[in-house]
C-alpha cells in the first residue's frame, strides 16, 4: 500500500534481511573453524557498524540471524500500525547489509578466501521492485565476493530492467543455463545427466545399482515392444528390399510402438508404462518432471515392501508393476492440471482455461488417431504451426503461455523446414500421454498443424488428420544424431 | 453518540437492498454510507439506485464511496478517511457484511477500533446460493495491516475456513506450500454442505496430500455466536511461535469475524486475501435469516 519509493526501500529491506540471516545460519554450519577471538572481532564490527548490540549468550553466527529476524520482525510491526504509513527507518539494503556481513566474515582466516555463492530460487515469484533490486545485484561491478545464482521459470522470467534505471544484458552481467533440454533420449546430455542425478540419490540411500536396474521394464512391454520390432523389421525388408541398414532401423524406431498398440487391439488394458528409459522420456527435460513419479514410485515401493515383509531392508528397485501404477496416476494428474489451469494459473481466465483444455484435448485426439493410421510417423506428439496469421497467433500465443506456465507445454527451437532456418515447435508435457496409450517417446517427429485448425481446437473441434504434415525431414534426425541418438 | 451510520457494500445480490430495508426498518439511522468496488459497477448500478432511493425515502442521508477492488491500499485510505469522519462526528455504526468483501471487513473492523467507534454488524445469510458462486482466483495476498509478522527460517501453518470450491482451496495451499493445514469445515448439511465442502476436502486433501503435508480438519459452526472463534483460536495458539500462522477464509463470512478477532489476539499471524475474478451473477437468493453481532475490539 506504499508509494512507489518506500515500496521498493521497504522490499529490498527484506530480501536484503533474508539473505543476511541464510547466509548467517550457513556459517553457523563452520563455527567450529572460527576461534574465539576472531568470533569476537566479527560480532564486534557488525555491532558498530549496524550501530546495535547483537544479543549475547549465542555464537555470533546466531546473533546475527537473530538481528536480522528482529529488524525484519520491527520493520513488519511498523508497517502493521494502523495509525501510520511511515517508512521503517532503519530499512536496509544488499549494499549495506549482506555486502559488508561478506566483507567482514572474510577477515575469519578459514573464511579468508570465500567466494559467497548466492542461490535465489523461484526469482518469478519476486514483486517488482524485488526484482529490480536483484537485477541491481546481478549488474554489479565486482564478482570477487560474491556470485549470484537465479532460477527462475522461462515463462514469467523477471524483467531485466535495474533499480538504476538500467537493465542487464546477457552474456555481460549474466548467461543463461537452460534447465529444459531439447531431446532427452537415455543417451543423450539429459539422459546422461538425469542418470548422474537419479545414482547419486540412490547410493545416498546405499543402492549401488544403475537406474536401469532400478527401474526395470516390465516383462510384457519388453516383449511386446520386441515382437512388434520383429514385426515391422520383416515388414521393412519387403517395403525396402535394397534398402540401407540406417533405413531399416529408422523404419523400426518409427513403427514399433504403433505397431505394438495395433497388435494390442482396441480393448487392451493401457500399455505398462515403464523402465528408467521411459521415466527420462516422460520427464519431457525437466528434472523435476522426472524426480516427482520417482518419488511417488519410491513411496508405494517403501509402503508395499513394509507389508509384505515388515523387514528393514527396504527398497531394492521399483516393481515395474508399481512404476506402471504411478504413470498412470502421474498421467491422470497432468490431466488434472490441463483440465485447473484457470484455477492454478494467475491472469488465466476460466474462458482461456477451457481453451487450452479443447486444444489439449483436440492434439491428443489428433496423436491418437495418427498411431493407429498414420504410415510415415505414427508416433509424433510434438507440433510445429504452419500458416501462421498475425490473428490467429494473437490468439493462440496467451493460451501457450498459460499452457507453459502450468508446465503442460514445452516451447523448444529447432531446424525449421527451410535449410539453415530456425524455429519454434511446442512439447506437450509427456506425462500427458500414458492417458492415451501414446508412445512416450515421441520420436523426435512433429507435425505441422494450420494455425487455423488450432485455434478451431480450443473451440474443440477436431484437428484434421489429412491437413497436417510431418517435419521428420533430414534436420530432426541430424538433429537427433548430434545428440547422441 | 450523535447518530448511526450504516456502512454496506453495493452488489447485485437480492440480499443487499433486502438487508438495507431491514436495517433502515430496525436501526432508524440517519446516514448510509454505500461502498461500491470499481468492478462489476454495469451489474450493480440498478440495485444502487434501489438502495439509493430507498434511504431518500426513509430520510437518511447516503453518501457514496468508491473502493477499489484490486489495490488494498487504496482501499485502507479511503475507508481510513470515512471513519474518522465518523470518529470526528462521534457516530456510532451498523456494518452490513453480507456483501462485502473480506478484506474491506477486516479493514473496516481494523479501523473502527483503532477509532474507538462501537457499533455492530449484520449477516444476511441467503435463503440459496447458485450452482456456482465465485471462480478464477487470483493470486491470494496479506490483508492491509494484518499481514502479521513473519520470520525467516520458519515453515508456515495455514489455516482455512473452507467453502465449496476446493480448487480455492487447493490454490491457496499452492501459494503458501505450508508445513500444516488445518481446514475448519463448517459443521452441518445446509446448501448440501456435507457434499460440496466435507467430502470434495476430504477427497482432495486427506490422501496423497499428506504425504507432502500434515493436514488436518477441525469443524466449526461459523453461525454460532463466537463464529468459530474458540475452536480457530486454539489452533493457531497451538502453532504460534513455532510457525508462521497464516488464515484465510473461503467459507462463511461470518467466520472471517472470528479470524480477525484471533489474528488481533495473536498479532504474528496474518490474514490472507484470495479474491476471485468471477463472480456469479446468480451468486445467492433471497435472505433465511440475520446475523446480528457487536463490532469486536471496541467495549
Amino acid at each position: 500500500m506504499l508509494d512507489e519509493y518506500p515500496a521498493s526501500v521497504l522490499s529490498e529491506h527484506f530480501l536484503a534481511l533474508s539473505i543476511m540471516y541464510h547466509v548467517s545460519e550457513t556459517l553457523g554450519l563452520v563455527k567450529a573453524e572460527v576461534t574465539a577471538a576472531e568470533a569476537q572481532a566479527l560480532r564486534q564490527e557488525v555491532e558498530f557498524y549496524f550501530a546495535t548490540e547483537l544479543p549475547s549468550g549465542s555464537d555470533v553466527f546466531d546473533s546475527i540471524c537473530q538481528f536480522a529476524q528482529r529488524e525484519s520482525v520491527n520493520a513488519q510491526q511498523l508497517m502493521n500500525r494502523p495509525d501510520t504509513e511511515e517508512l521503517y527507518a532503519r530499512c536496509l539494503s544488499f549494499a549495506t547489509a549482506v555486502i559488508p556481513l561478506m566483507r567482514a566474515v572474510r577477515k575469519i582466516e578459514a573464511l579468508s578466501e570465500t567466494h559467497f555463492m548466492l542461490m535465489i530460487d523461484d526469482a518469478h515469484d519476486f514483486n517488482d521492485h524485488q526484482v529490480l533490486a536483484l537485477n541491481s545485484w546481478i549488474a554489479y561491478r565486482d564478482r570477487s565476493l560474491f556470485s549470484l545464482k537465479v532460477a527462475t521459470t522461462r515463462v514469467g522470467r523477471p524483467e531485466t530492467a535495474t533499480g538504476a534505471g538500467g537493465a542487464i544484458v546477457e552474456g555481460h552481467d549474466f548467461i543463461t543455463i537452460e534447465m529444459e533440454y531439447p531431446l532427452h533420449s537415455g543417451r543423450s546430455e539429459f539422459g546422461r545427466f538425469a542418470e548422474r542425478v537419479v545414482r547419486r540419490r540412490l547410493e545416498r540411500v546405499g543402492i549401488a545399482c544403475h537406474p536401469d536396474e532400478f527401474f526395470p521394464v516390465h516383462s510384457s512391454l519388453k516383449d511386446d515392444l520386441e515382437r512388434a520390432a520383429d514385426a515391422v523389421r520383416t515388414r521393412a525388408e519387403t517395403l525396402f528390399p535394397s534398402g540401407t541398414r540406417k533405413q531399416i532401423t529408422d523404419y523400426v524406431y518409427k513403427q514399433r510402438w504403433a505397431e505394438y498398440i495395433r497388435q494390442r487391439g482396441p480393448r487392451a488394458n493401457r500399455p505398462m508404462y515403464s523402465g528408467f528409459s521411459t521415466l527420462v522420456y516422460l520427464s519431457t527435460g525437466v528434472i523435476r518432471n522426472l524426480l516427482e513419479p520417482c518419488w511417488w514410485m519410491w513411496d508405494a515401493a517403501e509402503s508395499e515392501v513394509g507389508r509384505k515383509s515388515g523387514n528393514e531392508v527396504g527398497v531394492r528397485m521399483i516393481p515395474a508393476a508399481v512404476q506402471a501404477t504411478k504413470i498412470r496416476e502421474r498421467s491422470d494428474v497432468a490431466w488434472k492440471k490441463v483440465r485447473n489451469l484457470a484455477n492454478t494459473i494467475d491472469g488465466c481466465s476460466r474462458d482461456d482455461g477451457i481453451k487450452v483444455k479443447n486444444m489439449f484435448e483436440q492434439l491428443a485426439h489428433l496423436f491418437v488417431k495418427r498411431l493407429a493410421s498414420h504410415a510415415s510417423e505414427p508416433s509424433a506428439t510434438s507440433f510445429s504451426i504452419s500458416a501462421r496469421s498475425e490473428e490467429a497467433m494473437a490468439l493462440l500465443r496467451p493460451l501457450f503461455a498459460i499452457a507453459q506456465k502450468g508446465q503442460v507445454l514445452y516451447v523448444r527451437m529447432g531446424a525449421a523446414k527451410t535449410r539453415g532456418q530456425r524455429e519454434e515447435y511446442y512439447v506437450p508435457n509427456r506425462m500427458l500421454w500414458p492417458g492415451r496409450g501414446l508412445d512416450p517417446h515421441g520420436q523426435h517427429a512433429r507435425v505441422s498443424i494450420k494455425a487455423v485448425h488450432l485455434v478451431s481446437a480450443t473451440q474443440g473441434k477436431a484437428i484434421p488428420l489429412g491437413d497436417t504434415m510431418d517435419e521428420s525431414q533430414q534436420q530432426l534426425f541430424r538433429e537427433r544424431a548430434e545428440d547422441g541418438e | 453518540m450523535s447518530g448511526t451510520t450504516v456502512l454496506t457494500t453495493v452488489s447485485w445480490e437480492e440480499r443487499f437492498v433486502i438487508g438495507l430495508e431491514k436495517l433502515i426498518g430496525d436501526e432508524s439511522p440517519d446516514s448510509v454510507v454505500l461502498f461500491r468496488y470499481d468492478i462489476r459497477t454495469d451489474w450493480t448500478s440498478e440495485r444502487m439506485a434501489d438502495a439509493v432511493d430507498l434511504c431518500e425515502r426513509s430520510g437518511c442521508s447516503v453518501r457514496t464511496v468508491s473502493l477499489s477492488y484490486t489495490d488494498g491500499g487504496a482501499t485502507w485510505r479511503a475507508l481510513r478517511d470515512e471513519i474518522a469522519a465518523i470518529r470526528t462526528a462521534k457516530r456510532q455504526v451498523v456494518v452490513d457484511i453480507s456483501t462485502m468483501a473480506r478484506e474491506t471487513m477486516w479493514s473496516l473492523m481494523l479501523l473502527l477500533s483503532e477509532n474507538g467507534v462501537g457499533g455492530r454488524y449484520i449477516y444476511s445469510r441467503p435463503a440459496d446460493y447458485g450452482d456456482w458462486i465465485s471462480r478464477d482466483p487470483s493470486r491470494p495476498r496479506l490483508a492491509v495491516k494484518l499481514g502479521g509478522e513473519m520470520e525467516f527460517g520458519r515453515e508456515t501453518m495455514l489455516l482455512i475456513v473452507t467453502g465449496f470450491d476446493w480448487e480455492r482451496t487447493a490454490q491457496l495451499i499452492r501459494t503458501f506450500d505450508p508445513a500444516i493445514v488445518r481446514l475448519a469445515i463448517q459443521e452441518g448439511d445446509q446448501f448440501d454442505n456435507e457434499t460440496r465442502n466435507r467430502r470434495a476436502h476430504e477427497d482432495h486433501f486427506l490422501g496423497a496430500e499428506r504425504k507432502r503435508r500434515d493436514v488436518d480438519m477441525v469443524d466449526i459452526d461459523a453461525y454460532d455466536d463466537d463464529h468459530g472463534y474458540e475452536v480457530i483460536r486454539e489452533v493457531v495458539e497451538e502453532c504460534s511461535g513455532r510457525y508462521n500462522v497464516l488464515m484465510a477464509s473461503l467459507g462463511p463470512k461470518p467466520s472471517a469475524i472470528a479470524l480477525y478477532r484471533v489474528q488481533r489476539l495473536v498479532p504474528a499471524s496474518g490474514l490472507v486475501y484470495s479474491p476471485a475474478n468471477e463472480y456469479s451473477h446468480g451468486y445467492s437468493k433471497g435472505v433465511a435469516h440475520v446475523i446480528v453481532g457487536r463490532l469486536p475490539g471496541v467495549e
